[in-house]
């Protein structure tokens, strides 16, 4: 697996963790993860937006322009139900991934 | 989503732009909320996006449409190389409309005759009855044997009967004319499923009524052409042979039954108690499959038909009943022939794709380096190929329309010069199918020319593509031995068939059909002196050197034939199954140029009251009687009450059937014994008889003014007309034979060309230290040659394999003639001599020192 992969992997979970709970636009989605991760995870602010755009395009998510909280309009991007599903699936793949890797570390 | 991406392209750029605004907006604001200055905040704000113009792509390419733009910008690349290189491109464009062209052309006329569905209702479930005896494989149907079939078959709905051969005289109103009309049961409109466009059929319950009382119905050419298209010609009587019939009503403006020649039906009613003989065969049958019955079972629930009819009727002994499907009775003849046609037009347009393939092979070079950075950036061979295949569509997308243009205003033309004989051929026009055909042609051209560059793309390999070319080339030198070594054959077996003797005088002789009416002339007798007559008064012109009836032309068949037994011989050998029977007036012989070997020709003498006499051909007399003259001897038709005739005189043998056909016994009768309504007038003339026609038939008006004549043409046009499917055969294949042995010398130059300047460098070392020019040209040449060699043996090898198919067309040619083999070898290897010379002439030409300084 390409590094770029296992990225835009994470990526597509996070930004899906994130909108599950109400849609947001982009640059709200982009301080959330910086917020939420503790300023931990420095995403390339720039790749969430191809990221988001696939996603749209994949089904996953919703894009609406909304007007926003300054004022001016935004895209807004929501959850699908199929965008749900998928949110599920990948967090069982991740935890499973997680855990496989935690066990292999313990042993060493 | 995609599409509407791609559509709304400038919005959807739009939007990304305000999306990116936005984002760094609202990142600028909070900087300076963190306490950044302004500028610092929005520098800040733009390294933390990232490049927006790099972003701004990649969305776009998340959208899943960057791939439809990247092909879009190839199609215009395509145009622009298009029109860069008018020379290449025109040329290119020329050589697939030509092949377009004439494969289009050739495919409307064959699916306007051979696959278009007839024009009757479910027309799949209509069969054609024959019946097979043990003289004759495929004959007419008695209508005895059609009352039983119909009767007893559980796999055909309904059979008509159909008395095809009777002539109308329409006289009374302007011209007198003579049409062809034919008897029909009043079944025939529902197993067709067509009925007249007015007025109205004949029907089941009429029938009887309806035969008695003269009605017909017309066609719709006729009605227009004749009565001007009034509707009020229903119920109006016209003269036919003499007697007003009533006209019932007017088919449909495309109803050709049973051929296109047909302008009038008139009722046939054939009740079971009035037939006689069961040896009587002279309908056509066309009948309906029930709903689910299969052509296959019908034909074995017609074998059993036939078995039990045959232990019932000694006379049906060795009697079948035949069913084949009309369309392949309609067109069954001449689709071998289209067939071919079809597929030397289609070796043509290969050879054309080829050619046209090798000139973008040529040109592949400045796009090769893109390519291969392409390919070395990730692009997928799939890309690329269809890259390769946008690139060529507007070359070939053009010559496709060209052709199609050139195919639809040439379709009259080539409808044209199709020999009169052939079926349905107003049927053949420009119709949804063959364009269809047009544009998967168009597909398969576009896949074929891309092909091999494509497959280039994809390799990258440099050297491959001088083999690769080499490859196309021995291709095209195939293809291309394959028509020239078919037109050949083609040719040879032309020449043979022309070269037949017909049997008699075809120079200086001229004839003209006529259909005498029994109106005014009931009795055979009265026929019989009105002939006479005629033959007298055409005699009489001046330059007339003799006239002669006969009811049946030589060579153009006309089928009447008959049993005959032979006095003093028993069956088989003396019993002859289909002898041409032949009613003539004494001069016929004379004026048709046949030999009298024996005895003597008929005269006045033989009258309706002397002694039967008759004449028998020279071959026939010869196979019955090897070492006795057959003068004196009898014979007599082979059914019951026939009356035995004395054989006066032996004439050379004819060919009846055609020039291509076998020598038949013919049987000759004089007419005053043997009266026939529908005769043919020969003349023999001193000088070009087409001079003497408007003579001959004013002289036939003169004794008659109300007797139509037809069919008036030279024997030399008859015997032409009879040839006119071979000839266009020769010339069409011929013509593509030429045309692919130009389009390959133009090929195997362009590959030579190639090889060549790869090898100037070579060559010029070898020069300058010595070698002789005649030394390099030796090895191009022989290069060439062994390239016209090897395509050849290709080719010839596939014309051998085609064989069996090809045996069907030719005439006393062996499909494997190795006259016409050498001949196309031969072409094809001094074409690729003469395409290598060139060439490397010009290149030796050049000084050594100068060609290696120009590197």
């Amino acid at each position: 697996m390409k590094p770029t992969d296992l990225l835009q992997g994470t990526l597509d979970l996070l930004i899906l963790r994130v909108i599950a709970p109400e849609p947001q636009h982009g640059w709200a989605i982009a301080n959330r993860i910086r917020q939420v991760s503790k300023e931990s995870l420095q995403v390339q602010q720039g790749s969430l937006y191809p990221a988001l755009h696939r996603l749209e395009n994949a089904g996953w998510v919703a894009a609406e322009w909304k007007p926003s909280e300054n004022g001016r309009r935004a895209k807004y991007y929501s959850l699908t139900d199929t965008g749900r599903r998928k949110l599920a699936d990948e967090r069982a793949l991740w935890d499973k991934l997680s855990a496989g890797v935690a066990l292999v570390l313990q042993e060493g | 989503m995609r599409l509407r991406s791609l559509f709304h392209r400038a919005r959807a750029d739009a939007e990304l732009d305000e999306e990116f605004r936005y984002h760094l907006d609202r990142e600028t604001q909070r900087n300076i909320d963190t306490g950044m200055p302004a500028r610092e905040a929005r520098d800040a704000a733009l390294r933390a996006l990232g490049g927006v113009a790099q972003l701004q792509e990649e969305c776009r390419e998340a959208r899943g449409t960057r791939w439809l733009e990247i092909l879009a910008q190839d199609l215009r690349y395509g145009l622009r190389l298009m029109r860069r290189s008018p020379a290449f491109s025109t040329a290119a464009v020329l050589t697939i409309a030509l092949g377009i062209a004439a494969a289009t052309g050739i495919f409307s006329v064959v699916y306007g005759v051979a696959l278009q569905p007839l024009p009757f209702r479910d027309p799949g479930r209509l069969v054609a009855l024959w019946t097979a005896t043990n003289d004759l494989p495929r004959a007419f149907v008695g209508a005895a044997n059609w009352h039983d079939w119909r009767r007893q078959s559980g796999a055909l709905e309904d059979i008509a009967l159909v008395r095809h051969v009777a002539n109308y005289n329409l006289t009374g109103e302007g011209e007198p004319e003579r049409l062809m009309g034919a008897r029909v049961t009043a079944n025939l409109f529902d197993i067709l499923g067509v009925y007249p466009a007015i007025g109205r059929p004949f029907t089941i319950e009429g029938q009887e009524r309806e035969a008695a009382a003269y009605v017909a119905l017309l066609s719709d050419r006729l009605w227009r052409r004749r009565f001007g298209a009034d509707p009020a010609i229903v119920g109006r009587a016209i003269r036919l042979n003499g007697r007003p019939y009533t006209v019932l009503g007017v088919m449909p403006p495309h109803f050709r039954y049973p051929t296109g020649d047909f302008d009038l039906w008139a009722p046939l009613y054939l009740p079971p108690g009035t037939l006689t003989s069961r040896y009587d065969y002279n309908h056509l049958a066309v009948a309906r499959l029930k709903p689910g019955v299969t052509l296959a079972q019908a034909q074995a629930d017609l074998d059993t038909i036939s078995a039990r009819l045959e232990s019932t009727y000694p006379e049906n002994r060795g009697v079948r009943a035949i069913a084949g499907t009309l369309l392949e009775d309609t067109v069954g003849p001449v689709s071998t022939a289209l067939y071919a046609l079809l597929g030397a037009v289609g070796c043509l347009l290969l050879i054309g794709a080829v050619n046209v393939a090798n000139l973008f092979l040529a040109r592949g070079l400045s796009r090769e380096r893109d390519r291969a950075l392409r390919s070395a950036l990730g692009a997928s061979r799939g890309r690329l190929a269809a890259q390769v295949i946008l690139e060529v569509l507007p070359t070939v997308a053009a010559g496709a329309a060209v052709g199609v243009l050139a195919a639809v205003a040439g379709l009259r033309a080539l409808v044209a010069i199709l020999p009169a004989t052939m079926p349905r051929i107003d049927e053949i026009r420009m119709s949804v199918p063959v364009l269809a055909f047009s544009a998967a042609l168009l597909a398969i051209t576009v896949a074929l020319v891309a092909l091999w560059p494509a497959l280039q793309a994809a390799a990258i390999k440099g050297k491959s593509r001088g083999r690769g070319r080499e490859i196309l080339v021995l291709v095209e030198v195939a293809l291309t031995v394959m028509l020239v070594a078919g037109s050949c054959l083609l040719a040879r077996s032309f020449a043979e068939i022309r070269g037949v003797n017909p049997g008699f005088e075809t120079a200086h002789a001229l004839s003209v059909h006529l259909a005498l009416s029994r109106e005014r002339r009931p009795t055979d007798s009265n026929i019989a002196d009105f002939a006479a007559r005629l033959v007298d008064r055409v005699q009489a012109i001046p330059g007339v050197v003799a006239a002669g009836m006969v009811n049946r032309l030589p060579v153009i068949g006309g089928v009447q034939t008959m049993m005959l037994d032979f006095e003093g011989m028993q069956p088989p050998a003396g019993r002859i199954g289909n002898a041409d029977s032949r009613s003539v007036t004494p001069g016929y012989f004379r004026a048709m140029g046949i030999p009298l070997v024996e005895g003597r020709m008929f005269n006045d003498s033989d009258t309706e009251t002397s002694k039967p006499v008759g004449l028998i051909d020279a071959a026939t007399a010869r196979k019955l009687w090897p070492s006795q003259s057959a003068v004196g001897k009898r014979f007599r038709i082979g059914l019951a009450g026939q009356p035995w005739v004395e054989i006066v005189g032996v004439v050379g043998s004819i060919r009846n059937d055609g020039l291509d056909a076998a020598v038949k016994t013919t049987a000759f009768w004089p007419h005053r014994q043997r009266t026939q309504d529908r005769m043919a007038l020969v003349v023999r003339t001193a000088g070009d008889p087409a001079r003497w026609m408007s003579p001959t038939i004013a002289a036939i008006r003169d004794v008659d003014p109300e007797q139509p004549v037809y069919n008036a043409l030279t024997m030399e046009q008859v015997v032409d007309r009879s040839l006119s499917q071979r000839r266009l055969n020769a010339i069409l294949i011929g013509v593509f034979a030429g045309v692919s042995l130009l389009l390959a010398a133009v090929g195997i130059y362009g590959v030579m060309s190639y090889a060549v300047e790869q090898r100037r460098r070579e060559f010029a070392i070898r020069m300058a230290l010595g070698a002789d020019a005649s030394d390099v040209i030796g090895r191009v040449v022989r290069r060439g040659a062994v390239i016209g060699a090897l395509g050849s043996a290709l080719g010839l090898a596939g014309v051998a394999a085609l064989s069996r198919f090809l045996t069907a067309l030719l005439y006393q040619v062996s499909a494997t003639d190795w006259i016409s083999y050498t001949a196309a070898a031969a072409a094809l290897v001094a074409v690729a001599l003469a395409a290598s010379y060139v060439p490397v002439r010009r290149a030796v030409a050049m000084d050594p020192v100068k060609s290696l300084r120009a590197d």
